[in-house]
C-alpha cells in the first residue's frame, strides 16, 4: 500500500547491552519504560495525547501479559491511552511502526507511541509438558497410595529445562536455527569466511567511530541497584582486529561452517521507542519532525534462507514508493550475521535474482557499502530482537538529518522467512 | 436530630447508628454520650429483638474519637472522673445487652470509637485502606479509658494490647483481623450482610459464650500472653522501652502500664475503676494539654488556609523538576515519587545522579520492608524518577524544586534556565536554607510564581516544611506550595523571607550559645547531656556534627551578617574546621564518629585555646541560658512577623528542630517560666555577659503588659 504521509516525530533508545552484561536484571518493561518515558519528557508531549501505545516484543515476560500496557502504564501513560504488544519476531519493532501507520491511516489515531523492546537476559528456562504433566500428577493425587504411585513415576530427564532462547531462534518448519540458515546463504552467494569477518571489522570500526553520532539517539540509564550510568552500546570492540576475528571457531556447523559469534549480531538487551504522527500533527509538533515515512512492506520467503528477506521487502517498499534502489541515499540492513548481509547485496545486484524470486526484469541494483550501515550495525551495536526494528529507522532517520540527506531506506531480516522494509524521506 | 439513632431495616434487627449532624466526623463527647444512653434505652426496652448492629451513619468514617477540645479544656480531675464514669456505665449497657452486638466499621475507627466498637460482642471492619483501627490517645499524654485499657488485652492478649495502646499506631482491616481486634475483614460493599451474618452466627451461641475473646494462638502466643511469668515479662519489656522512648517526661505510657497490670485477672470492673483514676491525672496535667495544644496545630498547619482568599485553591502537581541531585536532592525525588508525583531528577553530574539515585534506592527498599511493600510497588514508584543530564522534560512539569548548592548566582542561573522553559503557571521554589527568596526572585520575568520551600535533613523523617513567601511570591504560588507540601505528608509553617526563616534562626543562637558556654570552660558531654536531659533530641554539638561544622558556619555567617549584634560566627568553629573537622561525614567533629558510635574528641578543648574545663558544671544554667538565647530570637521573629503566630513557631520547632513535645514548644516553654522571670534573667546575663542577651522588644512589651505569647493551658 501506499501510505499516506506519516511522521517520525522523534525517538530514543537505551544504550544496547550484551545479554547477561548491565541489563540483565532489568526486566523488558523496565528498558520499555525508560526509552518511552525518556522520549515522552524530551518531546515534552502531554501523554495524554496520545492515541495508541504499540510495542514490537518477542520473548513477552510471563509475569507481564500485554507487555506493551505494562510499559506504558509503568512510564506514566494515562490508563485512558489504550496499548497493545506485536510480534513479528526480528521486525517487531517495525511491525509496531506500520501498525501506527494504519491506524492513522484509517483516521483512528494522531499519534502513536510505537517501538520495540526485548531482555534476551531474562528471556527464562522452561520446564517440560512432561514435567508439567507429572506435577499435576503428584498435585491431583489423593490417597497416599496415589502419592506413592505420582512420585515413583518421577525420572530425572523431566527436570531438563528447555532453553526458550535457544529454541526461539530455531525455525521450527525448516528445524534450522539461525545461524544455519546463514550458512544456508554464505552457500548459496559463495559468501566466504573472510569477506565475513572483514564485513564485521567494518561494523565495529564503523561503530565505534560513531559513538558520539549515536549518544544523540541513547538515553543514559542508571542501573540498579548501583545506578552506575550505562551511556553507549556495550557491542562494539575499540580494537578489534581481523585476525581475532579470524581465530572463531565457526558457531553453528564447527566443522565446515563460516560462520562465527564474531561475524553474527550479538545477543543482547535493549529497547528503542518512536513517537509516529499524521501530518497535521507534525505540522504543529513544537520541534522540526525527524522524517517521513514514504513506504514500507513486509514479504515472505522461505524459512530457511530468511536472511534474504530485506531484498524481497525493499523490493515491496521501493515499488510502492515508485522508487529506485539507487535513489536511496543511505541504507541501512540490518546485520543479523555478515553472511546474511552480504547474501542480500549478491542478491540486490543478479538480474538473474531479480527475475527468478522478484519478479522484475532488472537487478534490484547496486548497494555500495558506503551507504550502507554507516554507523555500524547489528554485529557491533546487538540486535535486542524485538527492538531493533525501531532502532534502525531512528539510526537511519538521525544520520540523515545529520547528512541533510532525503532518502533512505532501513530493512531487516526476519526469523521464519520475513523481511521488512521502511523508505524514509526528509524535506 | 440525635446523634445516636435506632434503624431497623429488618424486624428483629436494629442498627445503632452514629451520625452527628453538627460535624463531618464523628466524635464521642459528652451529648453523645447521652444521645447513646436514650438510644440504648430504645433498644432495652425493645422484647422483640435478635441482634444490634453499630454502625455509622457517616460514608467512610466510623468514629474519629473522644472531642479532644474537651480534652484540652478540663481541668478538674472530678470531672474527668465522671465523664469517664459515665461513659463506662453506658458502654457497659451497650455491652450487657441480652442480644448479639456486632460493630460493622468502616473508614477511621479511633480512640473512643475503638472503645465503643470493644464494647459490642463482635467486630467486623471494611477491608479500605480508609479504615483505620487504633488507640492514639498516648500521643495526646493519655491513655484509652472508656473501657479500651481494660477490653483490649482481654480481647487480643497483653502483648498485642500493649503494642498497640503504648505506640498509638492504627491496624488496617486485614491487620487488625490478624491480631484478633475484629472477628473478619470483609469488602465494603457487603459489611452489613457479613454484619448480620456474624449476629445470626453469635446468635447460634450461648449467651455467655458469644462475645470474641483473647485465645492465644500457638505455643509462642500462650508463652507470651497465656500465663503469668510471660506477662511479667511482656510488661517488664514494655516499661523498659516507654522508659528508653520518653524517659520520665512522660506519665502516660506508665500511668497505661500499671492500669493494664493491676487489672490483669481481675474483674472488668476494676480495670475500669483503674482508668478513671490514672486517667484523671494525666487530663488535668500539663504534658496532655501541652500535647493536645501541638495536635491542634499540627491540624491547623495541615488545613487552614494560608491566604485570606478562600478562593485560591492550589494547583494540581502531578509531575515535578527537581534539579541538584544532591543528598536532599534524593529525598525530595523518593518523597515525590513516593506520593504519586513524577519525577524529572536534573544535574549536570552523572556521579551526582548516580548518588542521588542510589539513596532513593536505599529509602525505598527501608520502607517497602517495612511496609512489606511487593516490588512490583517499589519497582514502580523508582519508575516514576526520570533522571537527565540536559535540560529536556521541563516544559510540562506543575513544579520545579531547586536542591543545587548554597551559591545565589549558582541558584539564579538554574531558574534562569527552568522559566524560560517552564509553564507560565508552573511553581518555581528554592530549598535554600540560607539565601534570601527575594534575592533569588531578582531578574525572574514572573517572581510571583516563586517561593520557598525549605525542607530539613534528613527529609524523609523531618515532618516540617518551611514555606517561604518572597517579597512577591503571589498567592496563588504559596497555596500551591502549601497543598503540595501537605500532599507530601509534611506540615507546612508559612514563614517570610526573613535570614535563616525560623528554625535556623532560632537554633543559631542556641549553638552560639553552647560554642560560647564550651569557650567559658563547660564540658562538650555536660551541654550535650544538659540539652537531652532538657528534652531535645540531640545535645547542640551533636546536632553541629550532623549537620556538618562546615555548612553550620556556613549558616552562620549568613546570619552574622543579618544580626552582627548577637550572632558574630565564632572563632572556634573557625579553628575547628580548619583542623580539618567537618563532623559526622567526615567522622570527627565535636565528637570522633566510628560507625554509630562516637566519643567526644578529646583534642577539641585544646583547639579553642581553653584547655581546662572548669569545675562547676552546673546542667540548670547552662539549659537557661541555651534556652533564653532561643526564647529571645523567637520573641524577635514573632515581632517582625516571621511567622503567623506563636503557635506556628512553636509547631516548627517542635517539627524542625526536635524541641520537646511535652514542653508544648518554645514560647509555651517561656512562658511557664514566666516572661518576667526571663525578661530579668536576660537583662542580668547582658549585663555580665554582653549585648548579645538584649531582651526583645517584643518581650518586653509583653512584660509590660503582664501579657503572654500563647494562650494560657487551663489548669487546675
Amino acid at each position: 500500500m501506499n501510505a499516506p504521509p506519516t511522521w517520525l516525530l522523534g525517538g530514543i533508545r537505551t544504550p544496547f547491552v550484551k545479554a547477561g552484561g548491565d541489563f540483565k536484571r532489568l526486566p523488558v518493561y523496565e528498558l520499555g519504560r525508560i526509552a518511552v518515558g525518556e522520549l515522552l519528557a524530551r518531546q515534552e508531549v502531554d501523554p495524554a495525547q496520545i492515541d495508541e501505545v504499540i510495542l514490537g516484543n518477542c520473548a513477552q515476560p510471563a509475569e507481564a501479559a500485554n507487555v506493551a500496557r505494562i510499559t506504558a502504564l509503568r512510564a506514566g501513560i494515562p490508563e485512558a491511552v489504550p496499548g497493545f504488544t506485536v510480534h513479528r519476531n526480528c521486525a517487531s519493532g517495525m511491525e509496531a511502526v506500520a501498525d501506527a501507520i494504519y491506524r492513522i491511516a484509517a483516521g483512528d489515531a494522531r499519534l502513536v507511541l510505537a517501538g520495540g523492546m526485548e531482555s534476551m537476559s531474562q528471556i527464562p528456562l522452561q520446564y517440560t509438558f512432561e514435567y508439567a504433566e507429572w506435577l499435576g500428577g503428584v498435585a491431583r493425587a489423593k490417597t497416599p497410595l496415589q502419592r506413592l504411585g505420582a512420585f515413583a513415576r518421577f525420572r530425572p530427564r523431566l527436570l531438563a529445562p528447555r532453553i526458550a532462547l535457544a529454541e526461539g531462534l530455531t525455525d521450527l518448519v525448516c528445524g534450522l536455527n539461525m545461524g544455519q540458515t546463514a550458512e544456508v546463504l554464505s552457500q548459496e552467494f559463495h559468501v566466504t569466511r573472510r569477506q565475513q569477518d572483514e564485513f564485521a571489522l567494518l561494523s565495529h570500526q564503523r561503530a565505534i567511530a560513531a559513538r558520539e553520532r549515536l549518544r544523540e539517539e541513547i538515553v543514559p540509564v542508571f542501573v540498579p541497584p548501583a545506578y552506575e550510568a550505562v551511556a553507549d552500546d556495550i557491542g562494539p570492540r575499540e580494537g578489534q582486529t581481523l585476525e581475532a576475528l579470524a581465530r572463531l571457531k565457526p558457531y553453528f556447523d564447527r566443522r565446515n561452517g563460516t560462520v562465527t559469534v564474531g561475524n553474527s549480531c550479538q545477543v543482547t538487551d535493549g529497547a528503542a521507542a518512536l513517537l509516529i504522527a499524521d501530518e497535521a500533527t507534525a505540522q504543529r509538533w513544537p520541534v522540526p519532525a525527524l522524517g517521513r515515512i514514504r513506504s514500507f512492506a513486509f514479504a515472505g520467503l522461505a524459512p530457511g534462507r530468511m536472511g534474504l528477506g530485506p531484498v524481497y521487502a525493499m523490493a515491496k517498499a521501493l515499488d510502492r514508493a515508485g522508487l529506485g534502489l539507487e535513489e536511496m541515499e543511505l541504507i541501512e540492513i540490518n546485520e543479523a550475521f555478515a553472511a546474511q548481509v552480504l547474501g542480500c547485496l549478491a542478491a540486490a545486484r543478479s538480474p538473474d535474482f531479480a527475475r527468478a524470486e522478484l519478479g522484475r526484469d532488472r537487478a534490484l541494483g547496486e548497494i555500495p557499502l558506503d551507504r550502507l550501515n554507516v554507523n555500524g550495525g547489528a554485529i557491533a551495536l546487538g540486535h535486542p530482537v524485538g527492538s531493533s526494528g525501531a532502532r534502525l529507522l531512528l539510526t537511519l532517520l538521525m544520520e540523515m538529518r545529520r547528512r541533510g540527506l532525503k532518502r533512505g531506506i532501513a530493512a531487516l531480516c526476519v526469523g521464519g522467512g520475513q523481511g521488512a522494509a521502511f523508505v524514509l524521506e526528509r524535506d | 436530630m440525635p446523634t445516636f439513632r435506632v434503624e431497623r431495616p429488618e424486624p428483629r434487627i436494629v442498627h445503632l447508628v452514629m451520625d452527628d449532624p453538627a460535624r463531618k466526623v464523628n466524635v464521642l463527647d459528652e451529648a453523645a454520650l447521652a444521645d447513646l444512653e436514650a438510644a440504648l434505652a430504645q433498644i432495652e426496652a425493645d422484647r422483640d429483638l435478635q441482634g444490634v448492629v453499630l454502625r455509622s451513619g457517616k460514608p467512610g468514617s466510623f468514629i474519629a474519637g473522644a472531642d479532644v477540645d474537651a480534652i484540652g479544656a478540663i481541668t478538674d480531675r472530678e470531672q474527668v472522673r465522671t465523664l469517664v464514669r459515665r461513659a463506662h456505665a453506658v458502654f457497659n449497657r451497650l455491652a450487657a445487652l441480652p442480644v448479639p452486638t456486632v460493630a460493622a466499621i468502616d473508614g477511621v475507627c479511633l480512640g473512643g470509637g475503638t472503645e465503643l466498637a470493644l464494647a459490642c460482642d463482635s467486630r467486623i471492619a471494611s477491608e479500605q485502606p480508609r479504615t483505620q483501627l487504633g488507640f492514639p490517645e498516648i500521643l495526646l499524654g493519655i491513655f484509652p479509658a472508656f473501657g479500651g485499657t481494660t477490653r483490649l488485652p482481654r480481647l487480643v492478649g497483653l502483648s498485642a494490647a500493649l503494642d498497640l495502646v503504648l505506640t498509638g499506631r492504627t491496624l488496617d482491616a486485614k491487620r487488625a483481623q490478624r491480631m484478633g481486634l475484629i472477628a473478619r475483614a470483609v469488602p465494603a460493599a457487603w459489611l452489613l450482610d457479613f454484619a448480620h451474618q456474624r449476629l445470626a452466627e453469635l446468635g447460634r451461641r450461648p449467651a455467655a459464650r458469644r462475645r470474641d475473646r483473647f485465645r492465644p494462638r500457638g505455643s509462642a502466643a500462650w508463652a507470651l500472653d497465656g500465663n503469668s511469668l510471660g506477662r511479667g515479662l511482656v510488661l517488664n519489656r514494655a516499661r523498659a522501652m516507654a522508659r528508653a522512648r520518653g524517659g520520665d517526661r512522660y506519665p502516660a505510657p506508665p500511668a497505661a502500664l500499671n492500669v493494664m497490670e493491676r487489672g490483669l485477672g481481675r474483674p472488668l470492673e476494676v480495670g475500669l475503676g483503674l482508668e478513671a483514676e490514672w486517667v484523671s491525672d494525666l487530663v488535668v496535667g500539663s504534658v496532655c494539654k501541652n500535647l493536645v495544644r501541638i495536635f491542634r496545630l499540627s491540624e491547623r498547619a495541615k488545613k487552614d488556609p494560608v491566604v485570606a482568599d478562600a478562593a485560591i485553591q492550589p494547583l494540581a502537581v502531578r509531575s515535578m523538576v527537581l534539579v541538584g541531585a544532591g543528598v536532599m536532592g534524593g529525598g525530595i525525588a523518593e518523597l515525590a515519587s513516593r506520593n504519586g508525583i513524577r519525577v524529572r531528577l536534573r544535574d549536570i553530574s552523572p556521579p551526582a545522579l548516580t548518588r542521588a539515585l542510589q539513596t532513593v534506592h536505599r529509602l525505598v527498599e527501608e520502607r517497602g520492608r517495612k511496609r512489606r511493600a511487593p516490588a512490583r510497588e517499589r519497582d514502580a514508584q523508582r519508575g516514576m524518577i526520570l533522571p537527565t543530564a540536559d535540560l529536556t522534560g521541563i516544559r510540562r512539569p506543575d513544579f520545579a524544586m531547586e536542591a543545587v548548592v548554597e551559591d545565589l548566582d549558582v541558584k539564579r542561573r538554574v531558574f534562569a534556565e527552568l522559566e524560560v522553559r517552564m509553564r507560565p503557571d508552573a511553581v518555581l521554589a528554592t530549598n535554600t536554607s540560607s539565601l534570601s527568596v527575594s534575592a533569588l526572585a531578582e531578574g525572574l520575568e514572573h517572581p510571583g510564581r516563586f517561593c520557598g520551600f525549605h525542607f530539613f535533613n534528613p527529609v524523609h523523617r523531618m515532618p516540617l516544611v518551611e514555606v517561604v513567601r518572597g517579597a512577591r511570591t503571589s498567592d496563588q504560588t504559596l497555596v500551591t506550595a502549601v497543598g503540595l507540601a501537605r500532599r507530601l505528608g509534611k506540615t507546612p509553617v508559612v514563614v517570610t523571607d526573613a535570614p535563616g526563616f525560623v528554625v535556623n534562626r532560632i537554633l543559631m543562637p542556641y549553638l552560639s550559645e553552647a560554642m560560647a558556654l564550651l569557650e567559658e570552660g563547660f564540658t562538650i558531654a555536660g551541654i550535650d547531656g544538659a540539652m537531652k536531659r532538657f528534652g531535645m533530641p540531640m545535645g547542640p554539638f551533636e546536632v553541629l556534627d550532623e549537620v556538618g561544622l562546615d555548612v553550620a558556619h556556613k549558616v552562620a555567617g549568613v546570619l552574622g551578617k543579618a544580626f552582627p549584634d548577637r550572632m558574630a560566627p565564632s572563632s572556634a568553629l573557625e579553628k575547628l574546621i580548619a583542623s580539618g573537622r567537618l563532623g559526622r561525614k567526615n567522622g570527627r567533629g565535636f565528637y570522633l564518629h566510628q560507625g554509630r558510635k562516637r566519643r567526644v574528641d578529646p583534642q577539641v578543648r585544646a583547639l579553642i585555646g581553653r584547655p581546662r574545663p572548669r569545675k562547676a558544671q552546673n546542667p540548670e544554667t547552662l539549659v537557661e541560658r541555651m534556652t533564653l538565647a532561643m526564647i529571645n530570637e523567637a520573641a524577635r521573629c514573632l515581632e517582625e512577623r516571621v511567622v503567623t503566630d506563636a503557635g506556628m513557631l512553636d509547631l516548627a520547632m517542635i517539627f524542625g528542630a526536635g524541641f520537646p513535645p511535652f514542653r508544648g514548644g518554645l514560647l509555651r516553654h517561656a512562658d511557664t517560666l514566666g516572661l518576667q522571670r526571663v525578661a530579668t534573667r536576660l537583662n542580668a546575663l547582658r549585663a555580665e555577659k554582653g549585648e548579645r542577651y538584649k531582651p526583645a522588644a517584643g518581650l518586653l512589651k509583653l512584660v509590660a503588659e503582664g501579657g503572654t505569647f500563647t494562650q494560657p493551658p487551663p489548669m487546675a
